[in-house]
Parts: C-alpha cells; sequence; structure tokens
C-alpha cells in the first residue's frame, strides 16, 4: 500500500512538472541520486573579516531577489549510463536569470514553449500576438535541460545550477 | 486496482491543471504574494546498456520526504507610501484643520498600519494638541460621521484615504504648526513591529518579515526622530497648519447722488444726501476655518445715518451670518469663514 501510495505520488509530480502521464515508474533502487536545492547569496564575513559571498538556503526570499537551484547527481550503476540528460522547469512565480545556467561538461538548451522543444539561445524564437517573431525576453523561458557529454561511470558526481528572480 | 489508480491519476491531473490556471490569474503588481509556496523538481533521464531507464526525479535533501520538489516559501515585504494633501475636498464645519492622507500598501501582503504624525523640533511656533483619524467611507469627504481609526487595514496594493482632524494647541493669529505624517507597520494589536526579521536564522519553511521601505531625511532635520530607510515607517512632506488670524478692511464710496442732484449719473459727489457704500472686508488668513465670527459697526452720528435694511449679507463666504442691525449700529453674528476666504459685508448710509 505505501509502495503504491508512493507510485501515485510520483505519477502526480510528473504530471505537475513535465506533462507527461507516466504509468510506469521507476523501481525503488534508483541508481542516481538527484537532490535539487535552492540558495540564495548573501553577504558575510570570512574569518579574516573579509566581505564574501556566501550560499544560504532560501529563507527569506522576497520579490525581487534572486534564488539559485543547484542540482547533484550521483551515480552508483554497475554499468556506465549514458544519455544522460537533466531537465528542470523554471519555477513558477519566477523569471529566469539569462545567462545564469552552468554544468560543467553538459550542453545547455532551453525551452520556450513549456519543455516540446530545446534550442541554444540563438535558435530560440517567439512570438508577439500578431504572430511576428520578436526578440525573446527573459520571462519567455520555460525549462532549461543539461546534456551531458559522454558517460557516467560508477561514482562519478556532478552539479548543474541557474538563477531566477522572485516576481 | 491499476486503473482505479490511473483514473486518480487524470482526475489529480485535472485539478493540478485547474489550480494552475487559478495561480496565474494572480496579480503580480507589487510582487508574488506573500506565503506563496515555490517549488522545482529537476528529472535526470538515462539509459544503460542502450536502454532507456525510467526518469528519476530530484529530491529535496533538507526534508525527510524522498523525491520531493524542493520548495521555498514567499515571505513579507512590507512597503507602503502615505501622502498628505492639505486642502479637503468640500467644506466642513468642524473646528480644526482637516488633511487628507492617501495610504498606500505596496507590499506582498495585507497588513496594518498605525496612524500618526512627527512634530517639528524647531521652525514653528506650536504643536497639535490633537488629531483624530477617520476612515473615508467611500465619497472620498468629510462629514465628521465616519469611523474613527487608529490603525489602517490595507490588502496588498490598496489606497485608502484617511481625513485627518487636527487641533492646535495655541490661539495666537498666525502661529503655525508643522508636522510629518507617518504610517507604520503595526503587529494588528496597536503596536508598531519595530524591527523585521532581517536579523534572524533564514527558514525557508516560515514567512518572515522583510521592511523595504524608503528613507525621509527630513524628519530627522525637523523631528526629534527619524525616518531611516527599512524601519517599518513611512512619512509625508512636511504639512503647516496656522492658527487662523482675520484681516478686516473696510473701504467706502459714495454709490448715489443726493436727491435733485443729477450729475453724470456715474461719478457721485459726496454732499449731503449722497449715498455711500461701505464695505467690510473679513479674510481668514489662516488654515482652518473660523466660527462666531461677530462684526459691529458704528457709523457716525449726525453725520450719517445708516440706511436700514441695507446690510448685505449675502456673501457665500459669510455662512451662516445673522444680521442684528438697528439703529446707527451695523452688527452681524454668527459668521464662519472657510480657511483662505474672504467674507464681504456691505451697508449703506447718507450723508446728512
Amino acid at each position: 500500500m505505501i509502495l503504491e501510495s508512493k507510485r501515485l505520488i510520483n505519477v502526480i509530480l510528473i504530471c505537475l512538472f513535465s506533462s507527461v502521464i507516466n504509468t510506469v515508474m521507476a523501481d525503488a533502487i534508483q541508481p542516481i541520486a538527484l537532490t535539487n536545492v535552492v540558495e540564495m547569496e548573501v553577504l558575510a564575513k570570512d574569518k579574516n573579516g573579509n566581505d564574501v559571498i556566501k550560499r544560504v538556503p532560501a529563507g527569506k526570499v522576497v520579490p525581487g531577489d534572486e534564488v539559485i537551484y543547484t542540482t547533484t547527481f550521483k551515480y552508483s550503476g554497475e554499468e556506465p549510463a549514458t544519455d544522460i540528460v537533466i531537465s528542470n522547469p523554471i519555477p513558477q512565480f519566477t523569471i529566469f536569470k539569462v545567462g545564469s545556467a552552468a554544468g560543467k561538461n553538459t550542453v545547455i538548451e532551453y525551452s520556450v514553449d513549456n519543455g516540446e522543444s530545446f534550442h541554444g539561445t540563438a535558435n530560440l524564437k517567439v512570438k508577439d500576438d500578431q504572430g511576428k517573431e520578436r526578440a525573446i525576453e527573459a520571462e519567455d523561458y520555460t525549462n532549461i535541460r543539461w546534456t551531458y557529454r559522454g558517460q557516467l561511470e560508477k561514482g562519478d558526481e556532478g552539479t548543474v545550477e541557474y538563477r531566477v528572480v522572485l516576481k | 486496482m491499476k486503473i482505479l489508480h490511473t483514473r486518480n491519476v487524470f482526475k489529480l491531473c485535472i485539478g493540478f491543471v485547474l489550480s494552475g490556471l487559478i495561480l496565474n490569474t494572480q496579480s503580480f503588481a507589487v510582487g508574488t504574494d506573500e506565503s506563496t509556496p515555490v517549488d522545482n523538481q529537476a528529472t535526470i533521464s538515462y539509459s544503460v546498456g542502450g536502454t532507456a531507464q525510467s526518469p528519476i526525479l530530484s529530491d529535496d535533501p533538507s526534508t525527510a520526504a524522498d523525491n520531493d520538489a524542493t520548495r521555498f516559501l514567499v515571505d513579507e515585504l512590507i512597503d507602503m507610501s502615505i501622502t498628505a494633501s492639505p486642502a479637503a475636498p468640500g467644506a466642513t464645519a468642524s473646528v480644526g484643520d482637516l488633511v487628507i492622507l492617501t495610504v498606500t500598501n505596496t507590499g506582498n501582503g495585507t497588513q496594518d498600519f498605525l496612524l500618526n504624525y512627527l512634530d517639528f523640533s524647531s521652525g514653528d511656533d506650536l504643536d497639535l494638541s490633537s488629531v483624530t483619524f477617520y476612515e473615508d467611507d467611500g465619497n472620498g469627504t468629510f462629514e465628521g460621521t465616519e469611523t474613527v481609526i487608529t490603525e489602517v487595514n490595507l490588502l496588498e496594493d490598496e489606497t485608502k484615504t484617511v481625513f485627518a482632524l487636527a487641533i492646535l494647541a495655541g490661539s495666537t493669529n498666525s502661529d503655525e504648526a508643522a508636522v510629518h505624517w507617518t504610517l507604520e507597520a503595526s503587529d494588528g494589536a496597536g503596536s508598531a513591529l519595530g524591527s523585521d526579521d532581517g536579523g534572524s536564522v533564514d527558514d525557508p519553511t516560515t514567512v518572515e518579515i522583510v521592511f523595504a521601505d524608503g528613507e525621509n531625511t527630513d524628519v530627522a532635520t525637523n523631528t526629534a526622530s527619524s525616518d531611516a530607510v527599512e524601519d517599518g515607517l513611512v512619512s509625508s512632506s512636511e504639512v503647516r497648519y496656522t492658527i487662523a488670524g482675520l484681516i478686516v478692511q473696510k473701504t467706502v464710496a459714495t454709490t448715489a447722488s443726493a436727491p435733485g442732484v443729477t450729475n453724470d449719473g456715474v461719478n457721485h459727489k459726496a454732499v449731503p444726501g449722497a449715498t455711500v457704500t461701505y464695505t467690510i472686508a473679513i479674510e481668514n488668513q489662516g488654515s482652518s476655518s473660523v466660527t462666531d465670527v461677530s462684526i459691529s459697526d458704528t457709523v457716525p452720528n449726525p453725520e450719517l445715518v445708516l440706511s436700514l435694511p441695507s446690510v448685505d449679507i449675502t456673501d457665500t463666504n459669510c455662512a451662516g451670518a445673522v444680521d442684528a442691525s438697528a439703529g446707527n449700529t451695523v452688527t452681524v453674528n454668527s459668521i464662519t469663514i472657510a480657511a483662505s476666504a474672504t467674507c464681504t459685508v456691505t451697508f449703506d448710509a447718507v450723508i446728512q
């Protein structure tokens, strides 16, 4: 019963964040540990009294503040993993900070159509109310996708991140 | 069992889609509402041995749950504005100075604010002796029947009008009192919040308060207090009040020639039998209306004889005037003169 409830929750989350209804979910053993944290930068002092920028959990967030999402992946499977793609929707109530997406050894692409298609910044296209193509704005971004170059061996790990501003 | 689950999933999905639509209609005029949860979850897909595996959802490591979305709550941003307009729309019969305060909540949540004022410590002659705040009942005009308040509740983005009726602690003509009107974030129980949660430990799961209001450096210059940046208090620019000061001027003109004197019909001469018209102008130079003003003027006898009933009190600036003239004495009682208005009374007399 617990297992089935968990499956149901997973399915709901999928339909929330990727609009894909996938009734067959992963087994309980997941060979990739994927964590996602949200932080913000604050000014702090180091031990020598110098100003340093420190990341802290995003506790005090008000409109206009910038937060950083960091997704960490760690592979524990026996066989190498390939075709690794991390995708993340821009959260509701926030605007993507253009140029802030990062990820070592990844190709970063963006979507302006809720994840239906992904392109590099130069190839993103949006249309205005009259159907004419217009310049991309930060608010147009809906999803980010990181495609990992190469394969993951057991014990490999990495991080990807991006920033958004709370509306 | 599986079919049942799938049905439930569809119902839930429809529910989420609908709730998403509702959320999308929220106003962002001043930013995302306080307490709004902001969720995010990454997905990783991969293949092993050339076979695509089921995607994995990310986990928020700060919670006990597995594969849960990463969440933070939007905190409360407190910001507001107050402006003071020293003239009331429409007249007021109340004794005192009326100021219209326009107060606006520019934060991202509903908030109570205390109304108050800061007296000048120098640069004026006296203080306000009392102030009563009235919340406008919606018509923008003060009638004195509005609800008396000490703090005002404002929804996000809401603007209200508050009337501040001030009584001056003095009676010397033309003395001035100067103040800054203030609006301060309150705890909803009559006390100022005083400080925000800026110095407390961040907590993504609680809604904390963050002051974002601006400063008014004039307050520190003019008063014993201050209005600093992000202190939960905003203030108006200075508002000055003046004790009502009356200036009386009296002029005379010959307005009708003596009987039998034809003259040119225009340039009447002040000869016996001619009529002269006196004009008494009472100007209220103060910033508040004055009531119970009386004027009395006896024309010199035997040189002049007052023509009754020639006393003209029909000027609309002489509200409530009652003519009680008799014999050779003009008497007008019970006049109310609004701030900056001039009440004009005229009467005729005949040269003997």
